[in-house]
């Protein structure tokens, strides 16, 4: 299993890592990415990390 | 094109860094011209504007790591067909290739006393905003009602009496009345006053004062009422409203070893013709692709336009042309714009990010039926 880190600084809220899997992330009231599951399976963290334009997400195991 | 040399990207936004980054990636000599670190314009996170943080796109370590030499300077000056750039201290810088990217400027409405009046544009108006809106309880009047003074009356509501003000009837007037519908409702939630069809006379230090809702208390003003294509004399001689005309690879027409990308450009859409398009996703997009061109590739660009906006707790998405619809119909929550043959152009979709997808489908389906 593995975590999805949002770094808040670099987040532009482009919403791509939403559109790839919106059961997992979503935005908050600040138009930034928030994490909605704690522990997901290692290739869908991975799936989602890989959306982000601006390398605001990133996978820790 | 002759092999690649040294490379000056010309704009340190989004659409520059992108660019210079990948180019360094790449092992190019690449030198990045503009003012301050690397950072978004407008400054548009609420994140920043309450912070008082610029939102860099890059810190020195990152140029040092990316391989991109950065000249923090302004170019005045420069000759296309010489590859010869002045910068505002005087300096010159010779390039073997030259990317444009200097995005877009914000004039000022031709108002007396609008010298006054605050901007958040770049990372240093944000700044200045931040400091002058640092004491809660302040009477702030954003003076214009699209994107960028609507996304800033909704972030300063929160800690000031926020009155929003345009010379058109409701707030977000250029896009389609389902996002301006919402953006007012949702401004109106936040406690920000809107003036419709508001035209002002003159901004002193404690007031605006208008010919239509009489004068209104002020202790900061906001101008926030249009843009024009950011460039320098030498391409826009008359000072008018003008774009870069590039072709399917993002070289700038009429040269050899120049390409430009980010919102100065107007690109060949192969379904819509030329497009100038001044949204975040295109600024980063046709960077890389300016990048590539510039390194051979010869894919041409065709990406979809994409726009997001949060105005305050509202987020607007749009996928595609709104001004290539000639009707609109909701279906399934989601604004749906067609062409005069029926095939979808555009989709408009409010506080449902989980359909970005979804609309790039559809609106990919209408291109390609």
């Amino acid at each position: 299993m593995a975590r999805l880190i949002v770094d808040e600084d670099t987040c532009i809220g482009s919403g791509e890592c939403i559109a790839e899997d919106p059961a997992a992330i979503e935005l908050d009231d600040h138009g930034c990415a928030r994490v909605l599951i704690a522990e997901l399976d290692e290739a869908r963290a991975q799936r989602i990390c890989d959306t982000c334009p601006v390398g605001a997400l990133s996978v820790e195991s | 094109m002759s092999a690649v040399g040294r490379v000056t990207v010309v704009g340190n936004g989004v659409a520059g860094w992108s660019c210079a980054a990948r180019l360094g990636e790449r092992g190019v000599d690449v030198t990045m011209v503009g003012p301050g670190l690397p950072h978004d314009r407008p400054p548009l996170s609420k994140r920043a504007l309450v912070s008082g943080r610029v939102p860099l796109l890059a810190d020195a370590d990152r140029l040092t790591e990316k391989g991109v030499r950065h000249v923090d300077g302004r170019v005045v000056d420069c000759d296309f067909a010489t590859h010869r750039l002045v910068i505002d201290d005087g300096s010159e810088i010779e390039a073997d290739q030259i990317v444009w990217a200097t995005g877009l400027a914000y004039p000022r409405p031709p108002v007396a006393g609008i010298a006054l009046a605050a901007e958040n544009t770049t990372g240093a108006t944000m700044l200045d905003l931040t400091a002058r809106t640092a004491v809660e309880g302040r009477d702030v009047v954003v003076i214009g009602a699209g994107l960028i003074g609507s996304e800033t009356a909704a972030t300063l509501a929160g800690r000031h009496r926020v009155t929003l003000v345009d010379m058109l009837d409701r707030p977000l007037a250029r896009l389609h009345p389902t996002a301006s519908a919402a953006a007012a409702r949702t401004l109106a939630d936040l406690g920000v006053t809107f003036l419709a069809e508001a035209r002002i006379e003159e901004i002193t230090a404690s007031s605006v004062r208008t010919s239509t809702h009489g004068t209104l208390p002020c202790d900061v003003a906001v101008s926030a009422a249009g843009f024009r294509t950011s460039l320098p004399t030498a391409l826009a001689p008359d000072g008018r409203s003008l774009t870069v005309d590039v072709d399917e690879r993002l070289r700038v027409v009429g040269t050899t070893d120049v390409f430009a990308c980010g919102d100065c450009i107007a690109f060949p859409h192969p379904r819509h013709g030329r497009l100038q398009i001044p949204h975040w996703d295109h600024a980063l997009y046709s960077g890389r692709h300016a990048a590539d061109s510039l390194l051979g590739d010869d894919t041409p660009y065709v990406r979809e336009p994409y726009y997001f906006s949060d105005i305050g707790p509202l987020r607007i998405q749009q996928v595609g042309l709104a001004t290539a619809a000639a009707e609109w119909r909701v279906e399934d929550g989601l604004t749906i714009g067609r062409d005069d043959v029926g095939r979808i152009v555009a989709v408009l979709f409010l506080n449902a990010p989980a359909r970005l997808r979804e609309a790039r489908e559809l609106v990919a389906a209408g291109a390609n039926p």
